[in-house]
């Protein structure tokens, strides 16, 4: 769907829906389709399923640089000017000197694992970790910090391949949305739903999902 | 197996149990030199587990084989203590230690004393483990007390010491002894594994991980009740 028939599809949808609603602009209709183009986006990647969303996904390689004081952790600054907003995997290319040897350098899977608790996984003298498979958090913005053991050693140079979900670009009069057309009905659906909830927050979407998620953002 | 490897075998038994974070490895060491300790006794102990005891079979010979080593000394403290005049007289030996002496396997010492010539002669001599109560009781008995041609007394004393009693007007010129030595923790800093043979380390970690396990699973109850 073109923008022009996504405003025009909202517009048939939230007619049937709600004569007695209040009516919306076409710039007032592009803001919540884009509140449910993020809302479409974030369900996809919760669920794992990147198929109609492979248009936002990035591939990206780049060095990771040493970490924090302490432990055995790297840094790995993600490059580029798009808004990350989703992680999907990534890779660290490392060498092994010992146990499980890993020479020369290959890649092996990083782990997502939680801010909170990446204490449980950084060595230090009271716990050794042995990490066969590296562990990546998000950090601060823009920043990931990759966990490893003892053991494993990053060169520094090219030794990061990081796959995220980008913010898709704002669908406005003159561009369409990015995501896939599959994607475009839900996107006008939740649309609606959004400005039905509006001027009647009690009312239900028909998914719990979007509920939830909706609740976030309205 | 490496301290890696023992950590890695026991990281991976509670992952299938759904632990996905990696368990302290102070926890994990406390938990495998618990077992290995249980392993050890058992094998030493006829008491606990008479089918399994030390040396009944090969294997077994073979799985403690890492454990047992040898002590020579020449050189002994007189102990007056214990000093019979005209039967016996004691001497203590340091021993090996009392943080590595186990359980003492094999003995064996070498007297000067004369012979019937009254030549100077170096005598060896078997060893007898003695109770401390049997000194008074075979102290006057000509066929068990100690002498110079058959076989000498050894008991156990404070600070991993041994002491022997010799027939009077003997000297002690060595005493041999060789010995199961206690265990050396596993330390996953340093690197020290388990020490006795690498085909039961397995064993000892899986049954590490299960205690783990089944101490988690305890408290997960006591916290529900």
């Amino acid at each position: 769907m073109t923008t022009a028939e996504m405003i025009s599809a909202f517009k048939v949808n939230y007619d049937i829906v709600n004569l007695e609603g209040p009516g919306y602009e076409d710039e007032e209709i592009l803001v919540l389709l884009n509140q449910a183009q993020i809302l479409e986006v974030q369900k996809e990647i919760q669920l794992r399923r990147h198929t109609w969303i492979s248009n936002l996904i990035v591939n990206q390689l780049g060095s990771s640089t040493a970490g924090l004081t302490y432990g055995n952790t790297r840094t790995y600054t993600r490059g580029g000017t798009e808004e990350y907003i989703g992680f999907i995997s990534s890779k660290s290319k490392v060498t092994r000197a010992t146990f499980k040897v890993i020479n020369p350098a290959d890649w092996v899977d990083n782990i997502l694992i939680r801010k909170e608790e990446s204490g449980k996984y950084v060595n230090s003298a009271i716990n050794r970790v042995i990490l066969l498979n590296p562990r990546i958090y998000e950090d601060t913005h823009d920043t990931f910090t990759i966990i490893h053991d003892s053991l494993t050693t990053f060169s520094g140079a090219s030794d990061v391949y990081l796959e995220y979900v980008k913010k898709p670009v704002l669908i406005t009069a003159g561009v369409d949305s990015e995501v896939d057309l599959m994607l475009h009905d839900r996107i006008v659906n939740t649309a609606v739903n959004l400005a039905k909830k509006v001027f009647n927050p009690n009312e239900s979407s028909g998914s719990l999902q979007t509920d939830a998620m909706i609740n976030k953002v309205v | 197996m490496t301290v890696y490897e023992l950590q890695h075998r026991f990281n991976v038994e509670v992952e299938k149990f759904g632990i996905v974070h990696p368990v302290l490895s102070t926890i994990i060491e406390d938990h495998i030199n618990w077992e290995y300790q249980k392993y050890v006794t058992e094998k030493y102990d006829s008491l606990i587990n008479p089918a399994e005891k030390f040396e009944i079979t090969e294997r077994i010979s073979r799985i403690l084989a890492p454990l047992i080593a040898d002590y020579n000394v020449t050189s002994f403290t007189p102990i007056t203590t214990n000093n019979v005049t005209g039967k016996f007289v004691g001497y203590y030996a340091a021993g090996p230690g009392e943080t590595v002496l186990q359980y003492i396997i094999k003995e064996s010492a070498v007297l000067n004393t004369t012979d019937c010539n009254g030549n100077a002669l170096a005598a060896p001599v078997k060893i007898i483990p003695i109770k401390h109560n049997m000194i008074a009781v075979n102290l006057n008995n000509p066929f068990l007390q100690p002498d110079d041609e058959e076989a000498i007394w050894r008991m156990n004393i404070m600070s991993g010491r041994l002491e022997l009693l010799i027939p009077y007007g003997t000297t002690l010129a060595s005493y041999t002894a060789r010995y199961l030595k206690k265990i050396t923790p596993i330390d996953f800093i340093s690197g020290t594994t388990i020490e006795i043979d690498s085909s039961v380390h397995e064993e000892i970690a899986l049954k590490a991980a299960y205690t783990y396990l089944s101490n988690l699973s305890n408290e997960s109850k006591q916290k529900q009740s």
